[in-house]
């Protein structure tokens, strides 16, 4: 593509009759109870958002109970199993189920017309991600309802949450429910980095994107790294729990420190994942609110990489109070430090793009005020307690409750108001209404501060954190009273947000934009987001070319209509955006949202140790989603079409340049976290409890592992030669890749049955101590990449037989490869792990 | 939201007095601002120097956004900047913090070693 057939567009010829109608009509959501068969970003972005804002109220009503029981002292509102309910519930609800879901809706609504697309790349795994959280997250609430919550508060230490002191279903619920809810987390990750990286209009560089879309991709990618440490640890504790692996018992080699290492790994880059989309909110809110252009693009960007790099340094300042070495304390002190300076760089820049322009005191722009004002505090107090002494004091009293709440609802929920106010116009028939807006913040500023910030002093004084109540001559009556009558101020606030939004939030043709904003979200669009694609060249295309909405509607750009019948998007490279492909896209379907309400029915079967059931559920899972695929990518009617410009791109991609490979990539670096942690279990645990592990003479049944490996080689060579034979097609010998398919499936399942059956055969037990439980969980990780791939395999041979698998259209069998050779790789590091470290360190 | 933060302090003011003057043994026990001990004492003095920090700095950034939307063109033409950002936001910061991390790293020495009194090191070997 040059220059020169860039700049054919905006085509002024007319364009052909029933173009529109013919992408309207590919485009139309279902109506009637088919509604729900919907995928389309528009829609499942609006039911996930509000979905996470009826969380939100969920938790919310929980801490205003909270709020009432701590408002006088010796106060007997509630008892104290149901306040550790209330105040654990309201925790994890908060983060799992409101916090980060929201930002991922707001990404799934968003970035698609944000950044030129028709939809993300994978609108069913959408629908999918979407359906399993609102499913799997009501029932988790409704567990509050039977008395059935857990209690140990939102992260869970060991061993209070371990069999011996919280023996009930509740803990069960959490570790399933939550890591169900994290998976579906990773899932809206993928498609949302494929989505940002490969959906771009033509011509949005790495360097035009909007801030918005540059936050998502940093937010999804450490969303990757991170949330695999909290699958294991949720894992780990439940195979704990349920089958006496003692990973945090420290009679057996165990310890409960691991699972604060782990949680926090988690942890704190969990919360610059809620931070830095609404970040980025902020950056597309405040040139439109101010008429000018963000001040330091560049080094916004580089502050926010900066960010997502630091967020994974810092876990340990969650553990000061936990008896590490000083040099220890000293370095994550300094690290945590380090962490607020690209944060302040991004508050400067915001005030200079406030300086830049002149700010209309729409609500959108209170909201960010008043973010500016709380997140600026809530940074203060966290340099705070990154300082080691003062967190001596500080560490587990109301003081952090203080600290916490002003950075997560300054950082984000404040963020996420104005982002509501922004963009209900793009999305909506009606605006919200600016006077009750106006009315709402100032009634969630001003409650907010009342409540939270004297808790800085309660904590001062001394009262801990999770007390459900106080004696009076604590003297902490009248602060709290303060907190709770502020907490309810902020209330009438959310609750003033919500009557408008029920009032006036309509799906349909939007409103339009009344901010006069500078990018693409406002272009005119329907369901097919914007009519034609247009090229881009500045980072505010609306206002440097006043006329592209009238072109972008009038159909003359690129796409105007559908190119080959179906719903379809165009690819892009990742870097400088030249058009690659055209991706055809999947119609509505049943499939995801009986998949995901299978995933969730087989986690919380689980959990009621219902295992016949549950496996029931997961089967109909299964088949769903192979039903999903089956009708994925169909035959494309021509090999090439002509997008305008005189354009002419392929309908479908293979290899490294497709979007499948990209997604399962990704997934693949997901495992990769997955299997770190464990690694990373795995030594902490032999630092902690070398005595547990086994002399290098214990180790006798390593022949078992020269042949589990031998096989795991066998399996991979086995894959690629079936991978060579797709490729040369000969017509005449269509059974040899079937054969090898099913040989390469069946020594890589036969390998890791061996290497259980080796351990077995040896007399280890996984309960005997954490040795043993880790060399099992390897195996059971490894399991966790061999069934899936056993799945496709099969699903990929019978396309292969349909005929609709060749040379060209092989996608479906270069993610089998991908996965498999995957956990061919952790086969071999298993064994090196199992059977070569004992010989090392011995 | 100049209003917001005089509201704060002043009722912070007045609750800290009420609380101040109602204050009983069990109360001061408890309380990090009536240090007992030298260490206590020390990180007390800790306590004041950052909150006046925070103070200082929290006033400023509000001063910065007032004269960002309110300031005469010379001001709002100097705040809008990228020299101004990279002053701000890494400069002024960076010298700030490596202070407040050394102050912290020299009472760290000074107070208590990071293990708590009657924590031993992490459990150990215990086959």
């Amino acid at each position: 593509m040059t220059n020169t057939d860039l700049l054919k567009l905006p085509n002024s010829a007319p364009r052909p009759a029933g173009e529109l109608e013919a992408l309207e009509r590919i485009w139309s959501t279902p109506t009637g109870f088919r509604r729900l068969t919907a995928i389309n970003n528009n829609i499942i972005g609006v039911y996930y958002i509000a979905t996470a804002l009826a969380f939100f109220v969920f938790a919310g009503v929980l801490a205003a109970i909270m709020r009432a029981q701590l408002a006088v002292p010796d106060n007997t509102l509630v008892s104290p199993d149901v306040y550790n309910q209330l105040m654990t519930m309201h925790g994890t609800v908060m983060m799992f189920l409101f916090a980060v879901p929201a930002v991922e809706a707001a990404g799934v609504l968003l970035l698609p017309q944000m950044l030129g697309a028709r939809d993300l790349p994978f609108p069913r795994l959408s629908a999918y991600a979407f359906w399993a959280y609102a499913i799997g997250g009501t029932i988790f609430c409704s567990s509050l309802l039977f008395g059935l919550s857990p209690a140990g508060g939102w992260f869970m230490y060991p061993p209070l949450t371990s069999s011996s002191f919280s023996s009930g279903i509740g803990a069960d619920f959490w570790l399933l429910g939550i890591g169900f809810i994290e998976i579906s987390a990773i899932a809206g990750a993928i498609e949302i980095i494929v989505g940002v990286l490969r959906t771009r209009a033509p011509g949005m560089t790495i360097g035009k994107m909007p801030v918005f879309a540059w936050t998502m991709l940093i937010f999804a990618g450490m969303v990757i790294f991170a949330f695999p440490a909290i699958i294991l640890a949720t894992l780990l504790l439940e195979l704990e729990r349920a089958f006496g692996w003692p990973f945090f018992i420290s009679d057996r080699g165990g310890d409960p420190l691991l699972w604060q290492h782990l949680f926090w790994f988690f942890g704190h880059p969990e919360v610059y994942v809620i931070f830095l989309p609404a970040a980025g909110m902020v950056s597309m809110i405040l040139p439109s609110m101010t008429q000018s252009p963000l001040v330091a693009y560049n080094i916004i960007v580089v502050a926010l990489i900066a960010t997502g790099f630091f967020s994974f340094g810092l876990w340990v300042h969650h553990m000061f109070t936990t008896g590490l070495p000083n040099l220890s304390l000293g370095f994550f002190s300094a690290a945590s430090m380090a962490v607020s300076l690209p944060s302040g760089v991004q508050v400067f820049a915001w005030i200079a793009t406030i300086a830049n322009g002149k700010l209309r005191f729409h609500t959108p722009a209170l909201f960010v005020l008043g973010f500016l004002f709380i997140f600026t505090l809530g940074g203060l107090t966290g340099v705070m307690v990154a300082m080691v002494p003062f967190d001596w004091q500080a560490h587990d009293t109301y003081f952090v409750v203080a600290h916490l709440h002003y950075v997560l609802i300054g950082g984000m929920v404040f963020p996420l108001f104005a982002a509501i106010y922004y963009w209900t116009p793009a999305f909506s028939r009606k605006a919200l209404d600016e006077r009750l807006g106006k009315i709402a913040f100032w009634l969630m500023f001003i409650g907010f501060n009342l409540a939270f910030f004297i808790m800085h002093l309660t904590g001062l004084w001394g009262m801990p954190r999770r007390v459900y109540t106080y004696k009076s001559e604590m003297g902490w009556g009248l602060p709290n009273l303060v907190s709770t009558i502020g907490a309810y101020i902020f209330a009438a606030g959310v609750a003033i947000v919500l009557f408008d939004l029920i009032r006036k939030f309509r799906i349909g043709y939007p409103r339009g934009n009344v901010w006069s904003a500078g990018t693409l979200e406002w272009l005119p669009n329907g369901n097919y987001s914007a009519r034609s694609v247009p090229i881009i060249r500045h980072h505010n295309p609306l206002w440097s070319d006043p006329a592209l909405s009238r072109h972008v509607e009038e159909g003359r750009y690129y796409l105007p209509g559908t190119a080959t019948g179906y719903r379809e998007t165009i690819v892009t490279s990742p870097v400088e955006a030249v058009p690659q492909y055209v991706m055809i896209m999947p119609q509505p379907s049943w499939a995801p949202m009986i998949a995901a309400a299978g995933t969730a029915a087989f986690f919380i079967l689980l959990t009621f140790k219902l295992v016949g059931l549950a496996l029931f559920a997961g089967a109909i899972a299964v088949i769903a989603m192979i039903r999903w695929g089956w009708d994925l990518e169909p035959k494309p009617p021509f090999a090439e079409v002509d997008i305008g410009g005189g354009l002419r791109l392929p309908t479908y991609m293979s290899g490294p340049r497709s979007h499948s490979w990209w997604a399962v990539s990704i997934l693949l670096l997901a495992a990769a976290a997955l299997y770190l942690s464990y690694v990373f279990s795995y030594l902490y645990l032999w630092t902690v409890a070398p005595g547990v592990w086994p002399s290098a003479a214990d180790v006798s049944y390593g022949s078992f592992a020269a042949l589990c490996a031998a096989l795991f080689i066998f399996a991979s060579v086995g894959m690629l030669l079936a991978s060579h034979t797709l490729r040369i097609a000969h017509r005449s010998r269509q059974w040899i890749f079937p054969v090898l398919v099913i040989g390469s499936l069946a020594a890589l399942s036969v390998g890791l049955v061996l290497e259980v059956y080796g351990h077995w055969s040896a007399g280890l037990r996984p309960t005997i101590n954490s040795f043993a439980a880790l060399t099992y969980t390897a195996s059971l990780l490894q399991g966790m990449l061999v069934a899936p791939a056993l799945v496709i395999g099969v699903y990929s041979l019978a396309r292969y037989a349909r005929g609709d698998l060749d040379s060209n259209r092989r996608a479906a069998f270069d993610v089998t490869h991908l996965l498999f050779q995957a956990a061919v790789v952790e086969g071999l590091f298993n064994q090196l792990l199992v059977y070569g470290f004992p010989h090392v360190v011995r | 939201m100049a209003l917001g933060l005089r509201l704060d302090w002043r009722v912070a003011a007045l609750l800290g007095f009420a609380v101040f003057g109602n204050a009983t043994e069990a109360w001061c026990n408890q309380s990090a601002l009536h240090p007992a001990s030298d260490a206590a004492e020390r990180i007390f003095n800790l306590i004041v120097v950052m909150t006046a920090g925070a103070v200082v700095i929290q006033l400023l950034v509000i001063g910065l956004v007032i004269a960002g939307v309110y300031g005469n063109w010379r001001w709002r033409h100097r705040i809008a900047s990228v020299r101004f950002v990279f002053a701000m936001g890494v400069i002024f910061p960076t010298v700030i913090l490596t202070a407040l991390l050394v102050y912290g790293l020299l009472l760290m020495r000074d107070g208590h070693s990071g293990a708590l009194p009657g924590h031993d090191a992490a459990p150990m070997d215990t086959t």
